[in-house]
């Protein structure tokens, strides 16, 4: 009778493994955890899109907890997300915004697409760092904006949002995160 | 879910057009062909011949240069490895493309960068290591063996060893019913009947 069951074991090793394949199928892969969690946010020297004679580094984000959002003025999501950033900054969140590149545009046409953004969509930004080359980006390892970071006073990275924050986002999952590491 | 900015235009549509624009070319190349045939002597036709090669070359150019692009190495060892590399490490934004087949901007970005680092002579471990520690263990095509990834290369080889030991238990029991040897009383009724066989 024993020997018997034990003929059963692999039919119940292929129902497990189907299972496990199965929720697979569900995971949305753009919901992964970024790979900088937990970590420093990135060395970066940039300047800021407000003024480009002023130099800005990481110590700017440290000392308060800040939403770091990564945004284009060519990306259109990142105007559907203005409104939710607005609001969480009359929350007293700090944000900071990075103008992530445009490909094939002078860094004038840059910086004055940029301010046009803010001036229409809203400014809820403290400063802005200017990436015109993507490199900080690149090292936060963003593959599409709009992309948010939370990074805390000690600088270090405690919440990456991909996609535009939603206005559920935002009392869902911004704020008990801010809440959380503030 | 809306990350609809960076998005791929797949690296399949770029050979998609190329695929449709060399058909174009080839109809109408076709197309004078045939009326090359209709005039009066062959050497037209061969003219056509070589027109139609050349507009299909120019359209495989053409496609190729929209895809990838042109890139100098001073040896083949490091070409080979960059190769290896854009096949192997996977592009962020698509979900199943490797940075070499991929038209997306973040897939570009990160070719670029393992170029930069190959004529820098960075190492294929550190160059996947930097994209490793930006990206994600999802860039990797070939998971590297850890703790985490144990199930991923462990599981195949435990299928195995499990089917084999079902298949010899199955084989076990099935030889054990067939060699059982016959108890004393059973061997003495078949002689019975093997002799009543006999003296009838």
């Amino acid at each position: 009778m024993k020997r018997r069951l034990l003929l059963l074991l692999p039919l119940v090793l292929f129902l497990a493994l189907g299972i496990f394949l199965y929720q697979g199928l569900s995971i949305n892969p753009f919901e992964r955890e970024s790979a900088l969690m937990a970590r420093e946010f990135p060395d970066f020297e940039l300047s800021t899109l407000e003024d480009p004679e002023r130099r800005v580094s990481q110590d700017a984000l440290s000392g308060e907890l800040s939403l770091v959002n990564v945004w284009g003025s060519w990306c259109p999501t990142c105007r559907q997300e203005m409104p939710q950033l607005l609001d969480l900054a009359e929350r007293g969140v700090r944000l900071v915004g990075v103008d992530y590149k445009e490909e094939g545009a002078s860094d004038g046409e840059r910086r004055a697409r940029g301010r046009a953004f803010l001036t229409q969509f809203g400014n809820p930004f403290e400063f802005n760092i200017f990436d015109p080359e993507g490199t900080l980006g690149f090292d936060l390892g963003v593959y599409g904006a709009p992309e948010t970071f939370l990074v805390d006073a000690e600088g270090i990275i405690r919440y990456h949002h991909t996609g535009y924050i939603t206005a559920d986002d935002v009392e869902k999952i911004i704020l008990p995160e801010v809440e959380k590491w503030r | 879910m809306a990350l609809i900015d960076l998005c791929c235009s797949s690296a399949i549509s770029a050979r998609t057009r190329a695929i449709s624009s060399s058909a174009r070319t080839r109809a109408s190349g076709d197309d004078r062909s045939a009326r090359a045939r209709n005039l009066p002597g062959s050497g037209l036709g061969w003219l056509a011949g070589m027109v139609l090669a050349l507009l299909m070359l120019v359209a495989a150019l053409d496609a190729r240069a929209e895809a990838i692009e042109v890139r100098g190495f001073d040896n083949p060892v490091t070409e080979k490895r960059y190769q290896e590399l854009t096949a192997t490490l996977r592009c962020p934004k698509c979900e199943n493309q490797a940075i070499g087949d991929s038209n997306s901007p973040i897939a570009a970005d990160m070719r670029e960068r393992v170029y930069a680092q190959l004529q820098d002579g960075r190492s294929d471990k550190e160059i996947i290591d930097f994209m490793v520690q930006r990206f994600g263990d999802y860039v990797l095509y070939n998971p590297r063996l850890e703790g985490r990834t144990l199930l991923l290369w462990g599981l195949p080889g435990a299928l195995v060893v499990i089917g084999a030991l079902v298949l010899w238990l199955i084989i076990r029991s099935r030889r054990r019913t067939q060699v059982r040897r016959l108890s004393a009383e059973e061997q003495a009724r078949l002689d019975d009947l093997i002799d009543r066989e006999g003296s009838a």
